[in-house]
């Protein structure tokens, strides 16, 4: 009831938060960088709001109970994706004064082609982005409120929708700096609860080996599960195993096991925790250190933490929906001032998640058996702290999921709605709502579609194309006045296909028909998509002709500071802004 | 275009950004007068390469910080012994923990770099409009 209460709670506040924030809504500057005025500390809160998604939020604690500290590659590339912004993107690019990242690479290679090709990769992007937050919306409702999946992927597509209707960026940005309070609070607050209560208490250190249930333990599994017993075991069932129904102990030998939809099987004390099939057993060696080979695709772990790593660090700095988050600032120091805060937050923030997961390799590995490992934040609270307290624990961090999935979802959808109204449709603000409305129209069917696909997957598959397509083009438009339109178009095509088909081909399991090394380069591509997409924007380039003309002006733009002080003169000689110095 | 192309043409008065987003609307496109800033393009070119190489320096470290991380995971072999108050070993929370507060102190001296930079280019920077 609390935790119901309190996921009612902060969906009605970021409704009104955001309705607060909003009060000239009219022009293209209010509805897609927030009018240029948001402060550094506020804009980094939204920043956090808008990247700290459900995949971070639930995902990664889940991910490091099941696999360990190879998981501390997302967050660590995360990080250094932040630093790349901070080096290298959100000064330039907030100074040259484009909305939308579509409107900046067509103006800076003076070509349209290429702004309505990012304007159709964003979409996509922002789309396979906003379904990981669906998913994550879908299953934490359920979980918490026994909602049927469905209502949480419809409520947050509908609540979302209602505010970027409202006001925009403007509403966007109160809301998910209000948002990133929330997630912060939710994150924290209980962290610093569960580790108190348990150094005061005398709890057991960590097994060695495999996970065990260290008492007989009930486990209920709520959706149809095929589960991989590792020893002889004689377990007490209530519901159906293997398709037969049973009320009585059944001896379960070594092997895998279908257990039916709301089965409960009751593990005797010291039984080795069976695991869900795509769950890897791993013992307490391997979960504690990095480069566990036999759990990485094609066993090469040391190429495949490299790929995470340039995946999570340069996809990151293409995400349209984080980017665009830069141009609401006044000037670009102040861009950069924002990046360097929002590592500061997300620093403490990345440092506590894993903690979840750590918490939860010792109370909660049941999650392990019935592939519930995305809720662990969940469920640690009440099973180390109990009770009253335990269920307020829960709502913490419940408000805090709610709130995760909430701001990023709309930043998804603002980012793409803002590439399809103001660059494909070329009609500013006019079709906004109409791209608002179409884009919550797609998503929720295809919400529903993905309620088997691991957020984490979701998640990749989007950096992995950001990183291939967005990052590699903006990186050399914004430094290398050599860049064609040309270069520019075939390295966007060359480097979303072929992160598209290597992710095709490993999530439909095509590349395990293949070689080892195949196996793992499709699996983990960024760390040769990227350099390939480099490569070809470099080649074409400078086989295509001359660059961009008037290129010196836009790095004047880009490059010049803030602070140059400003004068008065004729309109003629001015060097404006491309279209307008047309 | 090479990097010293920038450099040629005469002094050219560039728009400040606020400027250049005003001059979306119409009303201020068919305005005689703008508001921009003077800049020469070789001093602009003198900036860009000096912006770009303080940013490749700092993204040279960043690379090295990345790259180094597996490697110095992987040499942790094993657990150290005895996991303080049953927790997992220290390098479990320090490698990572150290990994992001570096990438803080990372980018926040390259700000404070990059404003100095420019800070010093605005002082050598001539105000004296040439060429309007």
């Amino acid at each position: 009831m609390i935790v119901a209460l309190a996921v009612a709670a902060v969906t009605v506040a970021s409704l009104v938060v955001g309705s607060l924030g909003v009060r000239h809504a009219r022009t293209t500057a209010n509805f897609l960088v927030a009018s240029r005025a948001v402060r550094p500390r506020w804009n980094a809160a939204a920043v956090c709001g808008d990247t700290l998604s459900a995949a971070s939020y639930l995902g990664l604690a889940g991910l490091v109970l099941a696999a360990g500290l190879d998981m501390v590659w997302f967050p660590v590339g995360w990080a250094a994706g932040f630093v790349v912004m901070a080096l290298f993107v959100v000064a330039p690019l907030r100074r040259f004064g484009a909305y939308t990242i579509p409107e900046f690479l067509r103006d800076r290679l003076d070509d349209r082609r290429i702004g309505r090709t990012v304007a159709c990769v964003i979409p996509i992007i922002g789309l396979i982005y906003l379904l990981a937050q669906l998913k994550g919306a879908g299953v934490v409702v359920e979980a918490l409120i026994g909602a049927p999946y469905w209502v949480g992927v419809v409520a947050v597509v509908v609540i979302v929708v209602v505010n970027l209707l409202s006001g925009g960026m403007r509403a966007v940005t109160s809301a998910q700096g209000f948002q990133f309070i929330l997630i912060a609070v939710g994150v924290l607050v209980p962290v610093t609860v569960l580790l108190a209560v348990w150094f005061a208490s005398d709890r057991p250190g960590p097994q060695d080996g495999v996970p065990v249930f260290d008492e007989d333990s009930a486990v209920t599994y709520a959706a149809a599960t095929t589960v991989v017993v590792d020893v002889d075991t004689e377990a007490r069932v209530s519901g159906t195993i293997d398709g037969d129904p049973y009320e009585t102990a059944v001896v379960l030998p070594a092997g895998q096991h279908d257990v039916g939809s709301g089965t409960t099987v009751t593990w005797p004390a010291g039984t080795p925790v069976p695991h869900e099939t795509t769950i890897t057993a791993v013992s307490a060696d391997d979960w504690n250190q990095v480069g566990d080979a036999g759990d990485t695709p094609g066993g090469q772990a040391t190429y495949v933490a490299y790929s995470l790593l340039v995946a999570s660090a340069v996809g990151l700095a293409g995400l349209p929906h984080i980017l665009v988050r830069f141009t609401t600032n006044a000037t670009g120091g102040q861009a950069r001032r924002t990046a360097v805060i929002v590592l500061g937050f997300v620093a403490v923030y990345y440092s506590a998640l894993p903690i979840y997961g750590a918490l939860g390799r010792q109370v909660a590995p049941d999650l392990l058996s019935t592939g519930g490992t995305d809720s662990v934040m969940l469920v640690v609270p009440q099973r180390i702290v109990g009770g009253t307290p335990g269920e307020l624990l829960v709502a913490i961090v419940a408000v805090g999921a709610v709130a995760a999935f909430l701001s990023t979802a709309a930043g998804v959808m603002i980012a793409s709605a803002g590439a399809l109204s103001h660059d494909l449709l070329g009609g500013g603000i006019r079709w906004f709502p109409h791209a608002t409305i179409a884009a919550g129209a797609v998503a929720i069917p295809l919400g529903l579609l993905v309620e088997s696909v691991d957020i984490s997957i979701l998640v990749g598959w989007s950096t992995a194309i950001a990183a291939s397509s967005i990052t590699p083009v903006l990186l050399l438009s914004l430094w290398w006045p050599g860049l064609t339109a040309t270069g520019a178009l075939a390295s966007i095509v060359v480097g979303t296909t072929t992160a598209t088909l290597a992710v095709l081909a490993s999530v439909t399991g095509l590349s395990q028909r293949s070689t080892p090394w195949l196996d793992t380069l499709l699996a983990a591509p960024a760390a040769w998509t990227v350099p390939l997409a480099v490569v070809t924007a470099v080649v074409v380039s400078r086989r295509s002709g001359r660059p961009v003309a008037g290129v010196e002006r836009m790095f004047a733009r880009m490059h010049v500071p803030d602070r140059l002080r400003p004068e008065s003169g004729p309109a003629a000689p001015v060097v404006g802004h491309p279209r307008t110095a047309r | 275009m090479d990097d010293d192309d920038l450099m040629a043409g005469p002094r050219q008065v560039v728009m400040h950004p606020s400027t250049a987003a005003a001059r979306r609307q119409a009303h201020v496109r068919a305005a005689a007068t703008v508001h921009g800033v003077r800049a020469s393009p070789a001093d602009v070119a003198d900036l860009l390469r000096r912006q770009r190489a303080l940013a490749v320096r700092y993204g040279l470290f960043l690379l090295a910080v990345v790259a180094l991380l597996p490697v110095i995971l992987s040499m942790i072999d094993t657990p150290p012994p005895g996991w303080p108050a049953g927790w997992p070993a220290p390098a479990w929370f320090a490698v990572p923990g150290g990994a992001l507060a570096t990438f803080y102190l990372l980018a926040s001296s390259h700000r404070r770099r990059a404003a100095r930079l420019e800070d010093t280019w605005l002082a050598g920077h001539s105000e004296t409009p040439e060429g309007l």
